[in-house]
């Protein structure tokens, strides 16, 4: 009996060191890639439609996660249609309302009572680095975005 | 034992536990960590 004892409290010891250094290393990342700087967003946006967007209003502007949606913009309706112009010119793009959310975008959808399926999410994940680094004047484009027209909301 | 001692008894008996707790969540988390990033199983996905 003692050996099994040792070995579950020697285990136990040992996914606690790695839970407490993941746990650790992510609570720095979050802190770190909490927020993208002012504007960042709306000026990759407006390279990418080619036109102002006054009407841009950033719900949610965190830097580049994989796995996560970075920032929820809110659009009016004519802002919105320049964009949507703008993704349906560029045959990479593809829309796609269909997406998990979780955490913090998943508390703020619910928040803002965003429809998401009315909604254009631009996904780094489709897409790769090399696409990105392609597109004209964007250079380095926002990863993942959820864009969505006021008057969607219901 | 006086009130005094007791007071103690207690609050020890409440930070022990708290400790416990926190590192039963550490232990969880790092299991789901291997199970993530080692074995490719997302556990939080079938919640």
């Amino acid at each position: 009996m003692k050996p099994l004892k040792y070995l579950l409290i020697g285990l136990s010891v040992i996914f606690a060191i790695i839970g407490f250094l993941t746990f650790s290393f992510f609570l720095l990342l979050d802190y770190a890639t909490t927020h993208a700087p002012k504007d960042f967003y709306k000026e990759r946006l407006e390279l990418f439609s080619e036109e102002p967007l006054p009407s841009c209003k950033i719900l949610q502007n965190r830097y580049a996660d994989d796995s996560q949606v970075s920032a929820i913009i809110q659009l009016n309706e004519t802002d919105y249609t320049k964009i949507l112009k703008a993704i349906q010119a560029d045959e990479h793009f593809k829309i796609n309302p269909k997406i998990s959310f979780w955490g913090r975008t998943d508390d703020l959808i619910k928040k803002e009572h965003i429809d998401i399926n009315k909604v254009i999410i631009m996904y780094k994940g489709y897409y790769g680095e090399d696409y990105y680094r392609d597109i004209k004047h964007i250079g380095f484009l926002p990863p993942n975005i959820i864009i969505y027209e006021e008057n969607l909301i219901y | 034992m006086d009130e005094r001692q007791l007071f103690f008894k207690i609050i020890k008996k409440f930070l022990l536990w708290i400790l416990i707790l926190i590192y039963a969540f550490f232990v969880l988390f790092g299991v789901y960590v291997v199970l993530l990033f080692g074995l490719k199983i997302d556990i939080l996905e079938f919640i």
